[in-house]
């Protein structure tokens, strides 16, 4: 049973929604963000796949971000924040994904 | 900075040709700062360099993204194509265009073929000998039942060339649209 094929396939439509929520938190940065992903088995992500769709989700408006100083001397960091059409992108994402749970549920018969 | 990061920086930031100057600047900066995060968190340049994988893969990870997810068809998604399918290699700039032509032009070629080859025998039955389709090899022509047979020989191999060649188009297509979808994933 090939389970990594379906794992990326949720991945992919899901991942987005994930950063969203975790941006909707607060504000972070591009490393933070896969910090707090490879927390979660499911999530663990490369850095090629997560800053690629950071700059879509700034393009599309739902991210803005700024770049920051750091304190040490380091080069600066850029952080990413969610604007209102991110929370309204959001809200839309959520019902879908209740729809999805209930249908599962259903599906099996709870 | 480690060389060896540098190196990878500036590799990233060739293939990422098509974008403009400050996109380019805006993610290299972003990777240099993870890079140097990266090392405070003790990850050593062999272990950072595993993890960001191949360069060119980085940037087709940018240059894909962008022109799958955004709409319509600007200029600048048009420079970003041409410098993502120039990673994709030239042979799609190649194979694309010739196979799509030749293909159905043989097929097509191989039908007419046949057609006149039946024309010919049709039209000596009837009288006429139809002199415009005839079979010159070598400087030799053929009678028209013979003139059928090499049309109809001649034909089919066209068909079956240009069918070849449409499931070999449609096979590089599909690989390199893998390709993209592995990108997003």
């Amino acid at each position: 049973m090939d389970l990594e094929k379906w794992r990326s396939q949720i991945m992919r439509g899901t991942l987005e929604y994930c950063i969203l929520l975790m941006l909707q938190k607060d504000t972070a940065y591009g490393y933070e963000i896969l910090q707090r992903l490879s927390n979660y088995p499911l999530l663990s992500s490369s850095e090629s796949t997560v800053y690629p769709l950071l700059r879509r989700l700034l393009k599309e408006g739902y991210l803005s971000s700024m770049w920051q100083e750091t304190t040490e001397g380091a080069p600066p960091r850029k952080y990413y924040t969610i604007t209102d059409t991110g929370k309204e992108y959001i809200k839309l994402l959520d019902k879908d994904w209740d729809t999805l749970n209930k249908t599962i549920n259903e599906l099996k018969g709870e | 900075m480690d060389k060896r990061l540098e190196v990878y920086l500036e590799k990233v930031n060739k293939y990422l040709k098509g974008m403009t100057i400050d996109e380019r600047e805006d993610i290299i900066k972003e990777i240099r700062s993870t890079m140097v995060d990266m090392q405070d968190d003790d990850l050593v340049v062999d272990q950072i360099l595993e993890r960001l994988g191949d360069p060119k893969d980085m940037a087709k990870a940018y240059l894909g993204d962008m022109i799958t997810k955004t709409e319509g068809l600007s200029f600048k998604k048009v420079m970003m194509m041409i410098g993502y399918y120039s990673i994709v290699g030239i042979s799609g700039m190649m194979i694309i265009p010739v196979l799509g032509i030749m293909s159905p032009t043989l097929i097509l070629s191989g039908a007419v073929c046949i057609i006149a080859g039946f024309l010919k025998v049709i039209g000596e039955a009837l009288g006429d000998d139809m002199s415009f389709i005839m079979v010159n090899i070598a400087g030799n022509s053929f009678s028209p039942f013979m003139t059928l047979i090499i049309c109809i020989i001649c034909g089919i191999a066209f068909i079956i060339i240009g069918v070849i060649m449409w499931k070999g188009l449609k096979y590089y297509i599909e690989k390199v649209s893998v390709g993209k979808k592995y990108i997003k994933a």
